[in-house]
């Protein structure tokens, strides 16, 4: 009997024991919001069964994971409610620190957090400076890349690029009298019919004699025929090419003064016949022009004076 | 249709008959011109080009460049009066025009007609004689009229006056103002003779020479070749280019260049006289028409007289004629 009133005390013993240790009973615990992620705060309601008085803490215990940064206590039915906003930094399940409430401590609590990362990018990753906006690296790239092309420019041009520049436009400048002449020619062919026989021999005087103002580099504009046939042989000489090349000119300019100022008739076929003569002239000097211009070096202070 | 094609023909080769004869008798007269004077065919075809073109010339050269002896030679061969004057600083122009003298027997004032009354007139060294006299003669030139007293008498058809002046030795002379030089068609700058018409001169003058020259170009003939010159045909775009040199001389405008060089410009009568001389040349070339080759030709002697080079062009040593080879080389050709 005596063993067994002995039994019950201590039945009853470790029973008060058991319940002044616990103190309290979670009975119900909500989490808000219900999937958590890392560095998103999340806020924890626990409806505890105490009879114990909870009193907030002075002093919020901070776990190593993340900070909890409000804890509040509301009285409820058959004892309170507990809630604490925590945002933690790291995922995985996280258990609270011990939370001591006066009378009554609160631990093992703990928390489930995902991360938005894959698998094994766990860790915090240091703050970003200043986002671009889009497009900033490339129009970086480009401006660097013009940056780089203009100097590049200059360089080339201040240097060996002057020369062959000067070469070009030359080259290109010199051809311009010889283009033209054939173009106006091939105009004059086509409207043989059109112009009155006057008309066309001023034309086609006009271009020869600014065909020749560019090559003999006098001005052949205030010339008359009988100077312009005089300049003839230093037409040749300055395309290189022989003695009588341009002689056939000389026919079309007597013809021209005749026509224009003496008002002969000139056939068509005859007017016809001087456009093809022409032609073959102006052919015949420029391939002797270009010829000289291959043969001959021209001496890289001289360039800017070729070709026009 | 027909018949205005072979109507032209005919005139044009009327035309091409009249310059041919034209050309012979001036071939004729420089032929015999040349039995006296050797070379100088510049001076004389400028004489005869101021002859068919109805106006006066100016030589100017150094002494002994057969200048009065051209001339002298040009009115013998001639059928015309000659009157050399030889200006001097004691001229007066009653000497040179004429004067009224009293006729004791009838007891009134009659004209004595001056030298200024023939058809050629050598006027030597014009420059130095005073203005006044410079002027009666000018007056003739221009007005082709002489008014002695208070009778107005006209001068002989054809007058044509050559005066002669030298470039250098300027003291004591009388230079012509611009306003009487512009009288004068043209104004021959006389050069000297080549090494060989050098040679020729000595040949044929270095003993006593006096050549008998034949008159070969009558009144007529002259007016006749003057007709011929009126039918030579000048194309409008050959005028325009007349006009195109004459305005180029003037600071108007287009600005040129050389205009930096010229204080005045050639004067209208510049383009009248050169639309004159360059028929004349074409003439002379055996043309019906005028070419710019003869615009260019006669261009100098018509201009030079009438460009009035600026201080700019004194100081870089720049002559008229000079500015008028600029001009010729500066306007564009028709």
């Amino acid at each position: 009997m005596r063993r067994s009133a002995l039994l019950v005390v201590f039945m009853l013993v470790v029973a008060w024991g058991a319940v002044s240790q616990s103190s309290y009973v979670i009975v119900d615990s909500v989490r808000l919001p219900a999937e958590s992620y890392v560095g998103d705060p999340v806020e924890l309601r626990y409806s505890v069964r105490s009879q114990a008085t909870a009193i907030v803490p002075d002093e919020t215990p901070q776990p190593r994971w993340g900070d909890i940064t409000a804890v509040r206590v509301q009285p409820g039915a058959g004892g309170f409610d507990l809630r604490m906003t925590v945002t933690p930094y790291e995922p995985g399940t996280l258990t609270l620190p011990r939370i001591d409430l006066g009378e009554v401590r609160i631990e093992g609590l703990s928390l489930i957090v995902d991360s938005i990362l894959p698998p094994g990018d766990v860790g915090l990753r240091p703050a970003h400076g200043p986002q671009r906006l889009p497009g900033t690296q490339a129009a970086l790239l480009l401006f660097g890349f013009g940056i780089s092309f203009v100097i590049a420019l200059v360089l080339y041009l201040l240097g060996p690029g002057r020369r062959h520049i000067h070469s070009i436009v030359s080259r290109y400048r010199a051809r311009v009298p010889y283009r033209r002449l054939l173009a106006r020619v091939q105009v004059l062919e086509r409207d043989i019919n059109r112009h009155t026989m006057r008309e066309f021999y001023i034309i086609l005087a006009e271009e020869l004699q600014t065909f020749m103002t560019c090559r003999v580099k006098q001005n052949c504009m205030a010339a008359t025929s009988t100077e312009l046939i005089a300049i003839l042989p230093e037409l040749e000489e300055s395309c290189g090419a022989v003695a009588g090349t341009a002689a056939p000119l000389e026919e079309i300019f007597l013809a021209a003064d005749s026509a224009k100022f003496a008002r002969k008739t000139i056939r068509r076929k005859k007017r016809a016949r001087h456009l093809k003569l022409v032609h073959a002239v102006a052919v015949e000097l420029e391939s002797h022009r270009r010829r000289l211009r291959r043969s001959v070096r021209v001496p890289r202070e001289q360039v800017s004076h070729v070709g026009v | 249709m027909n018949e205005q094609n072979s109507k032209s023909k005919d005139v044009t080769r009327d035309i091409d008959r009249a310059i041919r004869r034209a050309n012979d008798r001036i071939e004729r007269c420089r032929d015999e011109i040349g039995k006296a004077v050797i070379g100088q065919k510049e001076m004389i075809d400028g004489m005869l080009t101021g002859i068919l073109a109805g106006g006066h010339i100016l030589l100017e050269g150094v002494p002994g460049l057969a200048k009065t002896l051209a001339i002298r030679s040009l009115a013998q061969v001639l059928d015309a009066s000659f009157s050399r004057i030889q200006f001097t600083p004691d001229l007066l122009p009653a000497d040179l025009v004429g004067t009224m003298i009293y006729r004791q027997q009838t007891g009134e004032f009659v004209a004595r007609k001056g030298p200024v009354f023939s058809n050629v007139i050598l006027a030597d060294e014009i420059n130095r004689a005073p203005a006044k006299v410079q002027s009666a003669l000018l007056e003739a030139m221009q007005e082709r009229q002489v008014t002695i007293g208070e009778t107005t008498f006209e001068l002989p058809n054809p007058f044509f006056v050559m005066a002669t002046q030298n470039p250098i030795e300027q003291e004591g002379t009388y230079p012509l103002p611009e306003a009487q030089l512009d009288r004068f068609i043209m104004k021959l700058a006389i050069t000297y003779p080549t090494a060989g018409e050098e040679l020729e001169i000595l040949r044929r003058v270095g003993v006593e020479f006096n050549p008998k020259l034949e008159k070969v170009l009558f009144g007529s003939d002259i007016q006749e070749i003057r007709g011929t010159v009126e039918q030579i045909s000048v194309d409008e775009r050959i005028e325009e280019y007349i006009v195109q040199l004459v305005t180029a001389s003037r600071k108007q405008g287009e600005r040129r260049s050389f205009h930096r060089y010229i204080e005045f410009g050639a004067s209208p009568r510049a383009s009248i006289y050169l639309y004159r001389c360059a028929k004349v040349h074409a003439l002379f070339e055996g043309r019906s028409h005028v070419l710019p080759d003869d615009v260019k030709a006669v261009a100098p002697g018509v201009l030079r007289h009438r460009i009035i080079p600026s201080y700019e062009a004194e100081a870089e040593q720049l002559s008229s004629t000079d500015l008028v080879d600029l001009l010729l080389s500066a306007v564009p050709v028709p």
